[in-house]
């Protein structure tokens, strides 16, 4: 199985704290059908379950630590009948904005032909 | 440890993102809802709100902004506002922040000794206007679709009424040139006829290349909300990946770079021969059209029915399946459906259709096809063109800041428009340049070749975009300025960017709600809001950026800054007749400028029957289409659909439709034919990908806003290059990985996200441009419309190389 992009984003993301994400999973058949995935989900107290519509169903994730957060991560992409989990949103405990460090004294083009 | 509090509410900010993708927009995007009326927001000591457009794109969504201290405190979607009725998309829901980034910057820096040094404002805009001074003829102005119209308006007199100088022209050259093109050969004049009622009232949206779930994704939701509710409403997407839109449409048609083109003559084809197309709705109105064999121009030649009838006869289904890369059926499907006159079609297109080397075409094309068949000119029948920057139209289009045109529809070359401009500047006879300017890839050509090759822009004055980044083939375009000392690069913006790196003189600019502005977005719609919290440090604003210059430029003694009068061409006077010096800074907000300026503008705009209200008027509005006409009780009317008799103004009552602005001067729309064109590069054994690039949900454009927004950042943090699964296979490329990817002009490294959010097909790549690490426009090729001179960032030949193999 092919790793999440997300996995690509936590590598850009060394130093990020825990984030809490909002994920849409989209399963094969109506989330209705869905009773073992459910009950699976339901039983994760890190996850809370959110609006669902045909096939899509919202969700909720706050872990305490990254790698509690990946094991939920890989846990609901191999729930039967997933067929995907996208990013609705990841929101972080640092309010901070990107700093000077980051920006103002990074040369743009370095590394670049 | 986060604060409890804190958790709660990013956990109701996740569930919400995560639920409107589920429920409010059938799987598409994060759009959130402002949970109060604009009369119920709280408004506590101290907590003020006012209304805004947002700062990013051309949707133009109104924002109520709160305002506590000084500081923007909170930002709801805006009820009271017809375009997205309270709705936002999750950058809206962020665009407080984008002025709170830690590195704004907030004083003049001059590069002395290779090395940023600040200095004051005097010494910077007397460095600027005595580098004018010395050349004018050698200095261009670089601005933008997100210039305000009054800062737009400003930039344009300076230089045309100003300085004689047309090399002034904006970033929008590389989002919509090609619509303006398609609007100009069709009807005669720019801008769409219909609005976004059209998208509450359509039966099929077709989306050209265009991936609105993303980036226009309030009104995309328009759409989909109609089908929560159990409209029936048919969703097509024709692309060259698949994105959210497609997840979202009944039919994803999955086409070959420019198949478009193939797939609109296609259509067209299959109405004559299935005598199928609206006889009643051409023979009326409209004309046929080609380019002459000699050359390509924007209004062509006339043809006869009889010879647009021989030349379509080759794009037989079969013919453009194979140009296109659609089944026969999928093509006949299409014929059909425009051959059907009891539903109504909108098709829906921003920079899949214009950013194309056969960009004038093809937008000519498609709305020959609802020309064709009739589907035009009623609620939901209508072809439409969406922009990606707040005001590409109003700044751009209307008050024309491009190389060749002149405020209100005119044309530099037309001597009774210059006439009616240098009347209504009442400047000197012979003040404007008859010779357009040029146009942005011409520009920078000129400005980062050296001089004794040719290279004859000098001095360049860079306002609210970051073309280091945005230009395509940067290598050739922007990267050599580095090298070259005679020439001098002034950058206005608010934060650091691949551009100001380049800068010899960085000008902080005051942003968004931190100045006065008005706005014009993709429906004719004019947007107005004040001032509401004070720029950082010493940023100001770019409208008085260009007074400032153009006053130190009256007093080094340049004539043209003068009116006939001899008056300064931006004087603005008190009620006691004493001009204000809004020069100086300190007295810049003594008056409204932007009104002033506004107003001095409207009188533009009643020649191609864009009339726009009094400033009052849209102090009161969520905006108003225009054009907007005086009724009879005094009230002020705006137009929803152009060109139809039951709604436009300017059309003849008792007439259905009037295209009052032909070309032909016939009342008549112009149907167009062109031949199919393959790309001008294509793959081959060296550079085996087609190389697509474009935007993400997340991040507006190059990112110099939003990547300063930490839940937005850290929900996107990094360019990427999408790569279909077996591609990657093949390749021994794994999930992650970083790659190169490289084209003949330059190379960029990459993470891989294999078959993520959107999914080429085998042989294509997709690279968003917003990461400013991530240059991939080094990759990206030059080549451009030969009509509107946009350059196509959506196709040309790349590889994917391993980077220890790259770096071997």
């Amino acid at each position: 199985v092919e790793p999440h992009f997300i996995d690509i984003l936590s590598h850009f993301q060394s130093v990020a704290p825990v984030p809490i994400s909002g994920l849409v999973i989209t399963f094969k058949a109506p989330v209705e059908e869905q009773l073992a995935a459910i009950a699976s989900l339901r039983a994760t107290p890190e996850i809370e379950l959110g609006a669902a519509r045909g096939s899509k169903l919202a969700i909720v994730v706050d872990s305490e630590d990254k790698i509690r957060d990946q094991e939920i991560w890989e846990m609901v992409r191999a729930l039967p009948g997933v067929t995907d989990l996208a990013v609705a949103l990841v929101a972080f405990d640092d309010q901070q904005q990107e700093t000077n460090e980051t920006f103002v004294n990074r040369s743009f083009r370095r590394n670049q032909t | 440890m986060m604060d409890p509090k804190r958790r709660r509410f990013l956990k109701s900010v996740a569930m919400a993102a995560a639920g409107s993708m589920v429920v409010g927009n059938n799987g598409s995007l994060p759009v959130l809802q402002a949970d109060q009326a604009v009369d119920e927001l709280p408004d506590g000591d101290g907590l003020s709100w006012n209304k805004a457009p947002c700062r990013f794109c051309g949707t133009g969504c109104h924002v109520q902004v709160g305002v506590e201290d000084g500081r923007v405190v909170a930002i709801a979607g805006d009820k009271a506002a017809d375009v997205n009725k309270g709705l936002l998309c999750v950058k809206g829901y962020h665009v407080g922040g984008i002025l709170y980034g830690q590195d704004r910057l907030t004083k003049p820096l001059l590069r002395k000794d290779g090395k940023l040094t600040e200095i004051g404002w005097d010494e910077a805009i007397e460095t600027i206007a005595k580098r004018i001074f010395d050349s004018p003829e050698t200095f261009a102005f670089y601005g933008s679709g997100q210039w305000t119209i009054p800062e737009g308006y400003a930039a344009q007199k300076f230089m045309k009424g100003g300085l004689g100088n047309n090399h002034i022209d904006p970033n929008a050259r590389l989002c919509m040139a090609s619509a303006v093109t398609g609007f100009l050969g069709t009807y005669g004049v720019d801008e769409p006829a219909g609005c976004y009622q059209d998208l509450d009232e359509c039966d099929v949206l077709i989306t050209w290349g265009n991936n609105p779930a993303e980036m226009h994704p309030v009104l995309f939701s328009r759409v989909t909300d109609r089908r929560s509710r159990g409209e029936q409403v048919r969703i097509i997407d024709i692309g060259t990946r698949r994105t959210r839109t497609s997840d979202a449409a009944n039919d994803y048609l999955e086409m070959k770079p420019h198949g478009d083109v193939a797939i609109s003559l296609g259509i067209m084809h299959l109405l004559i021969e299935n005598d199928t197309y609206d006889k009643s709705f051409v023979e009326k109105h409209c004309n046929f059209r080609a380019h002459p064999q000699a050359e390509k121009t924007l209004f062509g030649e006339a043809i006869s029915e009889q010879e647009f009838r021989q030349r379509i006869a080759k794009y037989t289904p079969e013919h453009v399946s194979e140009l296109s890369g659609l089944s026969v059926d999928q093509i006949r499907m299409l014929g059909d459906l425009f051959a059907d006159r009891n539903i109504k079609i909108t098709s829906l297109w921003c920079m899949g259709m214009n950013q194309h080397t056969m960009g004038t075409a093809i937008n000519t094309l498609v709305h020959g096809v609802h020309l064709l068949s009739g589907h035009f000119g009623k609620p939901g029948d209508s072809p439409t063109s969406l922009t990606g920057q707040p005001s590409a139209c109003g700044t751009v289009r209307e008050v024309g800041t491009l190389a060749h045109a002149l405020p209100g529809g005119r044309l530099v070359a037309k001597p009774e428009h210059r006439g009616q401009c240098e009347q209504f500047w009442n400047v000197r006879e012979g003040s404007i340049n008859p010779q357009p300017g040029y146009h942005t890839i011409a520009m920078f050509d000129a400005f980062t070749k050296p001089t004794d090759e040719g290279g004859d822009i000098t001095t360049m004055f860079v306002q609210v975009t970051n073309p280091g980044q945005t230009l395509p083939n940067l290598n050739k375009l922007f990267n050599d300025k580095e090298n070259l000392a005679d020439k001098f690069l002034i950058v206005s913006d608010v934060y650091p960017t691949p551009t100001t790196e380049l800068a010899d003189l960085i000008l902080p600019a005051a942003m968004w709600v931190e100045k006065n502005g008005v706005y014009g977005n993709s429906e004719r719609r004019t947007q107005q809001w004040f001032k509401m919290v004070a720029p950082p440090g010493d940023a100001r604003d770019d409208c008085w950026m260009t007074i400032a210059i153009a006053h130190k430029l009256l007093e080094l003694g340049h004539q043209g800054m003068k009116d006939k009068d001899g008056n300064f061409i931006f004087a603005v006077r008190d009620d006691d007749g004493k001009e204000i010096p809004i020069w100086e800074f300190e007295h810049y907000y003594d008056t409204n400028v932007d009104k002033h300026l506004f107003e001095e503008y409207r009188q533009f705009t009643r020649m191609k029957h864009k009339d726009l209200a009094p400033y009052d008027e849209y102090v009161k509005a969520r905006g108003l289409r225009w054009p907007v006409v005086q009724q009879d009780d005094g009230s002020w009317r705006e137009t929803r659909f152009r060109f139809s008799g039951f709604d436009d103004p300017y059309v003849a009552e008792g007439e259905e439709f009037d295209f009052y602005h032909s070309s032909t001067n016939d009342g008549r729309a112009q149907i167009w034919f062109h031949e199919y064109e393959p790309p001008p590069e294509m793959p081959d054994d060296e550079y085996p990908m087609w190389l697509c690039t474009g935007r993400v949900l997340e991040h507006w454009h190059t990112g110099s806003m939003t990547r300063r927004l930490a839940p937005l950042n850290r929900a996107m943090p990094t360019g990427y290059v999408e790569m279909n699964l077996e591609d990657a296979k093949a390749a021994n490329i794994r999930q992650g990985e970083i790659v190169t990817v490289e084209s003949r002009r330059g190379s960029c490294d990459l993470p891989v996200w294999i078959d993520g959010r959107g999914r080429p097909p085998r042989g294509t790549i997709f690279v968003p441009f917003f990461d400013e690490t991530k240059l991939v426009n080094n990759v990206t090729l030059d080549e451009h419309c030969p009509i509107s001179k946009q350059p196509d960032y959506k196709k040309c030949a790349a590889r994917v190389v391993k980077k220890l193999e790259a770096e071997s």
